[in-house]
């Protein structure tokens, strides 16, 4: 699993280095030559979706989502380990529903043959089935989590940070 | 009635400490399910959400902000400040302040500044006789800036909800946040001033020299927030330009000027920027479904109505508003204030005409204190993990910012002005 994470967020880092690479350059394109590019915009925004969508699972695996652990730190470790279960198998569910959600949107595309309104004007489903793809990969990432709490270990592996989170807002 | 009711029910199940993108995910997704029947509209809200050029700053700032730590660039950041105003009554807590401001200026982060600059400042005061609460408070209150002075993920995203300018948003905290910094620096030298016995001992004022090679050795980190801001401010770059330009610029002047950045560290800046934006845009995700489910069941209109039927005018409901997100700060963080408070209200506030770009800056001023009140606060947080010691004279620490930060919050609620001068004047409007 921690391999499948790793390729997901290699990926969606690759993206971003492309998504950098692109931005700069049309700036430059706009700026020194008066040529913007004019399919950046379109084409960073369908990398954005992708990014989001091969990364999220690996957070969920370091246990770098968001959560308020306000109430349930004052709960004795019967009852964290239970609510860690509950984040799991919440996590679970919103992936199911990303990953059938998303194929649904995908697939209603295909059948009305809807392309993109902008420069690219490809065929929207393309983009669309990365939600799907990320669905499965948390849905992937939770369902080994929960394994894992069942075998006695913790949901989350690979290296704690110190304040968690790296550059959150 | 129902929205209460609503926001009771989601901010209790955010409290069972599930993920927050995924408590909100199934919170909303019930709700659309009971009130639509199905779940058909999820694929393309998610996708809608995403699919958004503009939102790409995020995860480009934040690349920039890891090259520019991971290339050592900040590293002189506060012994620089430290050199320039030591000789000043209560220097160390100035140069923390000065050093947050800065740092606030290259992360758009407050978690990161207080991290970061709290990691070295905090043993230093701590080491030269400052208090602990007055050490803590310092970096606490500092660390906060992050959200306001631009660039600043936060309002990226209350930009991107609101369909309000990112660029003039974040020149509309440029004053305030100053203006904040100036009042924390105050604080810490009256506090030194009127210490009497317990007062730290003055240090000798840098020579010229000194205060030259301290500039010098942090030229980079310096100039590059000017070059990314001024950028914006003059028209020549947007705000997803100018973080490309912001993290390119970073690259080349830790690649070439520092040589201390290597394909390993550009590949890792490059994972954790992704993952930290994947965490943030699924909380996005998951707060589109359900703000559209809100919208489905007409909430903000009939909000709208219970407004104008009761003749509120702007400042009555600004304060409203103002007190629900600060009682909301103390228990949840930031983002997901943003995103579930943000749909909700801007109907209202084109109702009663007010400038979405004064909101912005009053709701993160607001947000900066919901990062230090407590039981939630993640700079409270961050800060007890740098010293790993009782978050109690933490807490004791940061009231004075607090203070503060609420005065500067009414102080923004009377005079609009200290917000909007600046956006007024920008190039190419």
């Amino acid at each position: 699993m921690a391999c499948l994470c790793l390729v997901g967020t290699g990926l969606a880092a690759a993206l971003l280095l492309v998504s950098l690479a692109l931005v700069a350059w049309s700036v430059m394109m706009r700026y020194f030559l008066n040529q913007p590019i004019p399919w950046v915009d379109e084409l960073v925004g369908y990398l954005l979706v992708g990014l989001v969508m091969l990364a999220a699972a690996d957070a969920l695996r370091r246990g770098e989502h968001i959560s308020v652990d306000l109430l349930t730190d004052r709960l004795g470790p019967r009852g964290r380990r239970l609510t860690a279960a509950a984040g799991q198998l919440a996590v679970l569910v919103a992936g199911l529903a990303l990953l059938i959600g998303g194929w649904q949107t995908a697939a209603f595309s295909k059948l009305l043959g809807i392309y993109s309104t902008g420069y690219l004007a490809v065929p929207v489903y393309l983009p669309q089935l990365l939600i799907p793809l990320g669905g499965l990969l948390l849905a992937v990432a939770a369902a080994v989590g929960l394994l894992r709490m069942a075998t006695g270990q913790s949901p989350t592996s690979g290296p704690a940070e110190p304040g968690a989170g790296g550059l959150r807002p | 009635m129902t929205l209460l009711l609503l926001l009771a029910g989601l901010v209790l199940v955010i409290l069972t400490g599930l993920p927050v993108f995924a408590a909100l995910g199934l919170f909303g997704g019930t709700l659309m399910v009971v009130d639509e029947g199905s779940l058909a509209g999820l694929g393309e809200i998610v996708f809608g959400k995403l699919n958004i050029y503009l939102l790409v700053a995020i995860p480009l700032f934040t690349l920039m902000a890891h090259f520019m730590i991971r290339g050592r660039i900040v590293d002189d950041l506060y012994g620089t400040a430290h050199t320039l105003l030591r000789h000043l009554p209560g220097g160390l807590g100035v140069a923390t302040v000065a050093a947050c401001t800065i740092f606030a200026a290259i992360s758009g982060s407050s978690v990161a500044t207080a991290l970061t600059i709290g990691a070295v400042a905090i043993p230093q005061m701590i080491r030269y006789g400052y208090s602990r609460p007055a050490a803590y408070g310092v970096v606490g209150g500092g660390g906060t800036l992050g959200i306001l002075i631009p660039p600043s993920g936060p309002m990226v995203l209350f930009a991107v909800v609101a369909d309000a300018s990112i660029g003039q948003l974040f020149m509309a905290g440029v004053v305030p946040g100053l203006l904040l910094a100036t009042c924390f620096a105050l604080h810490c030298m009256a506090a030194q001033r009127f210490a009497g016995a317990k007062a730290v001992r003055r240090e000798p004022r840098a020579s010229l020299m000194e205060m030259l090679t301290a500039l010098r050795r942090s030229f980079w980190a310096l100039t590059l927030p000017v070059f990314v801001l001024g950028g914006m401010y003059l028209g020549v770059f947007t705000a997803t330009e100018a973080a490309g330009a912001g993290a390119l610029a970073a690259l080349l002047i830790a690649m070439l000027v520092y040589r201390t950045l290597g394909p390993l560290d550009i590949w890792r800046s490059a994972m954790d920027a992704a993952r930290t934006s994947a965490m943030l845009f699924m909380i996005l995700a998951a707060a589109a479904v359900f703000s559209h489910v809100l919208t489905k069941m007409r909430i903000p209109q009939e909000i709208v109505t219970l407004v104008t039927s009761h003749d509120l005018g702007q400042i009555e409901f600004l304060i409203a508003v103002m007190g629900l997100i600060f009682v909301l700060g103390m228990f949840l963080e930031t983002i997901s204030i943003i995103l579930i408070t943000t749909p909700i209200v801007l109907p209202v506030l084109a109702a009663l005409g007010i400038d979405p770009i004064w909101y912005g800056v009053l709701l993160m001023v607001n947000l900066e204190l919901a990062l230090i009140t407590p039981p939630v606060g993640m700079n409270l947080f961050t800060i007890k993990a740098i010293t790993k010691g009782p978050i109690e004279p933490i807490i004791r620490g940061v009231l004075p910012y607090a203070a503060i930060l609420l005065a500067g919050l009414a102080l923004l609620l009377m005079f609009p002005g200290i917000a909007l001068w600046l956006p007024s004047t920008m190039m190419g409007r």
